[in-house]
């Protein structure tokens, strides 16, 4: 008896894999897709299904473009899940979202509310929480997937995550998962920030003009672009650069209540980073005092977490914020010999006045907004002692009309591998 | 009783512990939170406090009715027409609560990783494979968990730094979510999430001395505590309130959201593993309780006769609810709720009626 029960059991223990059995060339891997505003009030799901069998191996034929080892496919319909459905009927596999990484939305579609698309991909048990998604700014999702054409990398969910790793470096973007874009919204008094991807025009044209790109850069038209251009900190897509990937990420889009409130630049994105312990290091760059025409650049990293302190008096609130970084000194013009103590206590003063500036003002930039993407109600979240307490405080239009005082501290501890600059005689 | 031989101390504690915190890897952190919003962690303690003291009371009924269990007690006292009802009664309470508590983690295997297979096969193996471990006796089943125990609380400790690094502790506060009124009535209300603890009084006979009964129960709830409240408040760090009572598996979502880079990450596929085998063990103790309850009710001498036919009672009980989520209103609006805690009653009317009776510490006055 106990015999045939060992044997019964055994028996449907391997029955179980029957139903669910999938032979890996059975499946057509969708790595990354977009959705776009299409008319009559559907969407345009865009998908990238890589051909396994081109993708090579080989690290010497880096620079493929992703559409040779993947392929690009676009279904109108009224949700996700129609979509797919839509979508299998055109593809002979069976549709896995197993390496799916990258999810985007075109700005557009961010203007209006996520909540409904966001339902889909949340239940879909396929999707992972760890999804990255990012917003495409001005252009349709699908225009990334039509220009991206990663320098090194073949796979375009590959490309995204060393860019991501990149970029994380420099602290210019933060990266954000489907669990981080739905929970902040739906909580109270908390808004979110999505990454911008963007396409550059100069460089979509170069590509346009040269497929192989194997003349040389910068082009006529980038020199003429550069002379023109004023200003720095650009939305995404507008980074001065000639060759290369075509598309580029820096800035985001900042939501309230499920849609997109405004936009962040790199720069303001930047701080948004330092204001909310999201920033790693980064290379900054200020004129040099008294002399705009002269630049030095530091690296500064976090030194301690952000502190916040909420002031009210009456109606009246003040937010002071305090943030602490450090870093070395990278490059000085000629001349300057403030390689000191001295000299550091001044720059650091001189650095901690010109990036209190810039957070102020992007705290101000999204206070016009009446977004907190920054948590600042988070000291009062733990003196409030119940639910009701805390959601009935009337936290956007305080923060609104809040006074700010940022407190940056600076503190450059290195002067890399020369004590002075090069005096040039 | 049919008591076969003995249980280690240790060995049966690791037990008690899985048999409380099983349903924490269903749905119960989502009811929780749905309910306390992020301080379901805290009325998880104040009712394993309550469900502490519960158990002191047990611990005191079972001292006055040496080598019984909580079958053959109401027959000492009302005579056989008691045992017989009580077996029954509760052979038909545990089955009901092992099929509800199959079906819905059934569902979700077949809501994450076989999403092809039908419910009736899954359900049809769990049961086959707790009906051979359930044949094993108590005994069996202990030494199991014995072995599982420390392996399962690595892969699940990992699993909850993992996610609560991702987490942030302001998310824990409002510190009385809904409020201190509702936390305690709530509390009250859920005294039996700790529910299990009527197996430990079908143990008795199993231990060689009284103390090591209490000392077994007493650390099992206790752990239990610390494990159930850590796991809610991990989840309601990572899923605040507004947003923690959205996720279908708790869990599941808590442990699919660990990205630590390329090389960990989808650990979720482990904790599945230990998931399967906590339900496993765990399933085949209530099997193994059901029958006892039954055998010891109608004065039979070998429970195992009857685990085949509670096996499929409990199968075909297990396809009675129409959906997930009646089954799962079932187990956590049910079971753990209050209609649960009027199952904790029984007992303590037992001790006053020992009492009453005279039946001192030790089964004098029987």
């Amino acid at each position: 008896m106990r015999f045939l029960l060992l044997i019964i059991t055994l028996i449907s223990l391997s029955l179980s894999g029957c139903w669910d059995r999938q032979e890996l060339e059975d499946f057509a891997y969708i790595v990354s897709m977009g959705v776009d505003k299409s008319p009559n009030g559907q969407y345009d799901f865009t998908f990238r299904i890589t051909v396994p069998g081109r993708v090579e191996t080989d690290g010497s034929k880096g620079g493929q473009s992703p559409g040779k080892v993947s392929k690009l496919i676009t279904v109108t319909a009224n949700t996700f899940h129609e979509s797919l459905s839509l979508l299998s009927v055109g593809v002979e596999r069976q549709l896995s979202f197993d390496h799916c990484k990258v999810l985007l939305f075109s700005e557009e579609l961010a203007r209006q509310d996520l909540s409904a698309l966001l339902d889909s991909f949340l239940r879909e048990n396929q999707l992972r929480l760890t999804l990255q998604v990012w917003t495409v700014r001005n252009r349709p999702a699908r225009d990334v997937f039509m220009v991206a054409t990663p320098v090194l990398e073949q796979s375009i969910s590959r490309y995204i995550e060393s860019l991501n790793t990149k970029q994380r470096e420099e602290s210019r973007v933060h990266t954000v998962t489907l669990k981080d874009l739905a929970v902040p919204l739906e909580m109270y008094h908390y808004d979110v920030i999505l990454p911008s991807f963007g396409i550059n025009e100069l460089v979509e044209e170069e590509h346009k003009k040269n497929k192989d790109m194997n003349e040389l850069t910068p082009t006529k038209e980038y020199r003429e672009h550069i002379e023109k251009k004023k200003g720095s900190s650009p939305f995404a897509g507008e980074t001065s650069r000639s060759g290369g990937n075509p598309i580029s990420f820096s800035g985001g889009i900042v939501f309230r209540i499920g849609k997109m409130a405004g936009e962040l630049n790199s720069s303001e994105l930047r701080s948004y980073t330092i204001l909310t312990d999201k920033f790693n290091k980064g290379m900054f760059t200020f004129s040099y005092p008294e002399d705009e025409k002269n630049f030095f650049s530091v690296q500064l990293k976090t030194a301690r977490p952000r502190k916040i302190n909420l002031e009210q008096h009456g109606e009246k609130l003040k937010i002071q914020v305090k943030v602490s970084l450090e870093g070395s000194l990278k490059s000085l013009p000629a001349n300057y010999q403030i390689v000191t103590p001295e000299g550091f206590e001044n720059l650091n003063r001189y650095i901690e006045e010109q990036l209190k500036g810039r957070l102020e003002d992007t705290i101000k930039k999204c206070q016009e907004m009446k977004a907190d993407p920054f948590f600042f109600i988070r000291p009062w979240r733990y003196q409030t002692l119940t639910v009701p307490e805390f959601k009935a405080i009337p936290w956007r239009e305080m923060y609104s009309k809040a006074e700010i005082d940022v407190d940056v501290s600076v503190k450059l501890r290195r002067q890399g591998l020369l004590q002075q600059p090069i005096e040039g005689h | 009783m049919m008591a076969d031989g003995y249980v280690g101390r240790r060995e049966t504690t690791t037990l008690v512990v899985l048999l409380i915190i099983h349903k924490q890897f269903l749905v119960y952190p989502r009811v929780i939170a749905e309910e306390n919003l992020n301080a379901g962690w805290l009325v998880l303690l104040l009712s394993g406090i309550l469900a502490l003291a519960v158990f002191g009371l047990y611990a005191k009924l079972m001292q006055r009715f040496p080598g019984k269990t909580l079958v053959e007690i109401p027959g000492i006292l009302f005579g056989y027409w008691a045992t017989w009802f009580t077996g029954w009664f509760l052979c038909l309470i545990i089955t009901f609560n092992m099929a509800i508590k199959i079906r819905l983690f059934s569902e979700i295997v077949v809501g994450t990783i076989l999403t092809d297979t039908p419910i009736e096969v899954i359900i049809g193996v769990m049961l086959l494979s707790c009906l051979l471990l359930a044949r094993c006796g108590l005994e069996g089943i202990t030494r199991l968990s014995w072995y599982f125990f420390p392996w399962s609380m690595i892969v699940i400790l990992i699993g909850l730094l993992s996610s609560g690094l991702k987490g942030d502790p302001v998310f824990l506060f409002p510190l009385f979510g809904p409020g201190l009124d509702v936390l305690l009535t709530n509390s009250l209300l859920r005294v039996s999430t700790y529910l299990e603890i009527i197996f430990l009084l079908l143990f008795y006979p199993f231990f060689r001395k009284h103390q090591a009964f209490q000392k077994t129960g007493n650390h099992g709830i206790l752990l239990s505590i610390l494990l159930a409240a850590f796991i809610q408040a991990v989840f309601s760090m990572v899923f605040p309130f507004s947003f923690g009572d959205k996720p279908t598996i708790p869990l599941y979502d808590l442990y699919s959201a660990i990205h630590f880079g390329p090389f960990f990450q989808r650990i979720e596929s482990i904790f599945i593993l230990v998931w399967t085998a906590i339900i496993l063990i765990v399933m085949s103790l209530m099997l193994w309780g059901a029958s006892v309850c039954i055998t010891a009710g109608n004065k039979l001498r070998e429970f195992r006769p009857a685990l085949p036919a509670l096996a499929a009672l409990s199968f075909i009980i297990s396809l009675m609810p129409e959906n997930n989520l009646l089954a799962s209103r079932l187990a956590t609006e049910v079971y753990h709720y209050w209609p649960g805690n009027l199952l904790l009653l029984p007992p303590l009317l037992l001790l006053l009626a020992a009492k009453f009776k005279g039946i001192a510490p030790g089964g004098k006055g029987k």
